[in-house]
């Protein structure tokens, strides 16, 4: 390494940090400040716009909704994307694992305004009214691949001669399964349910299409700013990025702790 | 007649258009020791996991204790198989692996502990079984391995190279252990090997598999002794092959032109016939070597040292021969003085030669 470089590289470093960061600490930091109009420096602290946000019978109700189509997105998607990877790993034809990973990977790099609006029409074709169930199942496309790639990383060092192994002491499929694989991937597929709850915790373009008059936290904030920028949203923008990063360290910790 | 541990009959095993295993048909006695050896790919895995269920053969059966056990599925056959690497459940302490299949059986706590405390001592880890399997090393977890599908008194062992991953010391230590063992139980067990010194070291019985065809199947002496093959004496320890014809047949004495002369020996069983390829196969040990050229022919070659490989307690020396190679093997002090250059006699005794026909 060129010494003379180090003050600069450090310099570029703060700065591409300070890039990534500073919106999200400019919303923290005024979800607490006094002043309803959005300045520096900050007149005081105070925990008004919190409350401001729970007195609005509109924000309890998008959190709600929020909240379950986060468990909706976390047990289906969960449930259904790690028992595909199960599948997956199982397949002797390397071409055809591969294959499939890839082809179930694809609606990750779809744009989502055209997985969005392709539900919308998809669900008026077949008589669905607009609302939370097609928002859910659109919740749960959307996650579905990224938990399929979580645990098909997680399966791919998963050892099956140990489920032969238990077979092979008189364990049946399904002792086999209570015994040895459902304990050794829970923690797997937990992590992975995690964070598909925090992909639809933010969701917001897929939802914006299929939910017609109902509200999630991203929609509402959304018809909020239309309205002007209230110092309440940062206190719900706030809120949602503590939720969220709880849900991706969470999923983080559960998806190392394997080896 | 006595009914067999193992009797494999006609069995068959195809994936897609490979023919993995073709016309296996043998028996292991009750409380035999028997190694499959082979190359990699020679069908011995598969032929392992059809007889513990977890492959099913396209034709032919697999009988166990006389019993038609085929169509039977692994949890419900009286064998037990101990995995290449062990396979233990990295979720559970040793006395736990150990156990498991005990639990499976519905067996009562106090009982799995007893017979846990059993296994342990007799694969000497008493004070491990409340380790994870991580912590364990490579031989500590083979031994784990074993001690969990003893556990459940399978009526056949199987082993599936189970001591390949260990270094050369601890295997020769394992070899002699599972042996032990396996004595100490009276137990059959069947045991797959590339290693054909562990086969040798070990077994009652060798059967020596190639392209998904038992070979041989022998005591080990008989197979290092007389290999019924060109194959079989190549594959097991090392030998020299002299490649020719048979140019005469008469009185019990076989005469044949080969690559290091003309060789004759006292043979008289039925088939052989002037112009049949044959090789004669005679292990470098039992070559005895002689400083100076005499007369060839019979059983004596002569040749030039071309190469000497010291290799502590023995020599290995090649001679050429008309341009073809011998080894010879034997103790540094009987080589005493012959160097390289020197011409040299090669001889052995007629009956530690092989007469091996081509193809």
């Amino acid at each position: 390494m060129v010494r003379g470089s180090h003050l600069l590289s450090r310099l570029f470093v703060a700065l591409v940090l300070f890039y990534l960061y500073a919106p999200i600490l400019v919303t923290v930091v005024f979800s607490f400040t006094t002043s309803p109009r959005l300045s520096l420096p900050i007149e005081g602290l105070t925990f008004d716009w919190y409350g401001r946000a729970f007195a609005d019978p509109l924000i309890p109700m998008a959190l709600q909704n929020s909240a379950i189509l986060a468990l909706v997105s976390a047990v289906g998607s969960g449930i259904a994307g790690a028992a595909f990877a199960f599948g997956l790993v199982m397949l002797r034809n390397g071409r055809l694992r591969l294959a499939l990973l890839t082809t179930s990977m694809l609606p990750a790099i779809v744009p989502l305004l055209v997985i969005g609006i392709a539900l919308a029409v998809f669900f008026r074709t077949i008589g669905l009214p607009q609302g939370l169930f097609g928002a859910a199942i659109g919740h749960v496309l959307v996650c579905l691949p990224f938990v399929i790639l979580t645990m098909n990383a997680r399966l791919e060092s998963f050892d099956f001669s140990i489920l032969e192994a238990a077979r092979d002491l008189g364990a049946s499929r399904y002792q086999a399964f209570r015994d040895i694989t459902l304990p050794l991937v829970r923690p797997s597929v937990v992590g992975a349910a995690l964070l598909a709850a925090a992909l639809s915790l933010d969701e917001f373009v897929v939802t914006w299409f299929n939910i017609g008059t109902q509200q999630t936290v991203p929609t509402l904030v959304w018809g909020l700013m239309r309205r002007g920028i209230d110092p309440s949203i940062n206190a719900i923008a706030t809120l949602l990025l503590a939720l969220l990063v709880c849900l991706v360290v969470g999923s983080n910790l559960l998806n190392r702790r394997k080896s | 007649m006595a009914t067999h541990a193992v009797e494999v009959v006609e069995l068959r095993k195809r994936f897609g258009s490979m023919t993995a295993l073709d016309q296996i048909d043998f028996q292991i006695a009750d409380g035999e020791f028997v190694s499959l050896l082979g190359a990699s790919g020679c069908g011995k895995s598969t032929l392992l996991r059809i007889i513990s269920g977890f492959e099913r053969p396209s034709e032919g059966r697999v009988l166990i204790y006389g019993e038609d056990l085929t169509d039977r599925l692994p949890e419900r056959r009286p064998t037990n198989l101990v995995f290449q690497r062990g396979a233990l459940f990295p979720h559970m302490t040793v006395r736990e692996n150990i156990g498991y299949g005990l639990k499976l059986r519905g067996w009562e706590r106090a009982r799995i502990n007893a017979r846990v405390d059993e296994m342990l001592a007799l694969v000497r880890l008493d004070a491990l079984g409340d380790r994870n399997p991580e912590q364990l090393s490579g031989g500590q977890a083979q031994r784990v391995a074993l001690a969990r599908a003893l556990a459940t008194e399978p009526r056949v062992l199987l082993l599936d190279e189970p001591l390949s991953a260990l270094d050369l010391k601890l295997r020769q230590q394992m070899q002699l252990e599972l042996r032990a063992i396996q004595k100490r139980l009276g137990a059959t067990f069947v045991f797959v090997t590339h290693d054909q010194t562990e086969a040798l070291v070990m077994s009652d019985r060798i059967a020596i598999m190639n392209a998904g065809r038992i070979e041989q199947y022998g005591t080990p002496r008989d197979i290092y002794r007389h290999p019924s093959s060109i194959f079989v004496s190549d594959f097991v320890g090392a030998t020299n092959l002299f490649r020719g014809s048979i140019s005469q047949v008469s009185d019990g004495e076989v005469t044949l032109q080969t690559e290091v002369g003309t060789l004759s020996l006292n043979r008289s069983e039925p088939g052989l016939q002037p112009g049949q390829r044959v090789a004669l196969s005679v292990r470098p040990e039992a070559i005895r070597l002689a400083p100076g050229a005499s007369e060839a022919g019979g059983n004596r070659i002569t040749g030039t040292i071309a190469e000497i490989v010291y290799q502590g307690s023995s020599l290995r020396l090649r001679a050429v021969v008309q341009g073809a190679s011998a080894w010879v093997e034997c103790r540094d002090e009987e080589a005493g003085g012959i160097g390289l250059g020197d011409a040299v006699t090669l001889s052995w005794a007629d009956g530690s030669a092989t007469l091996l026909r081509e193809g």
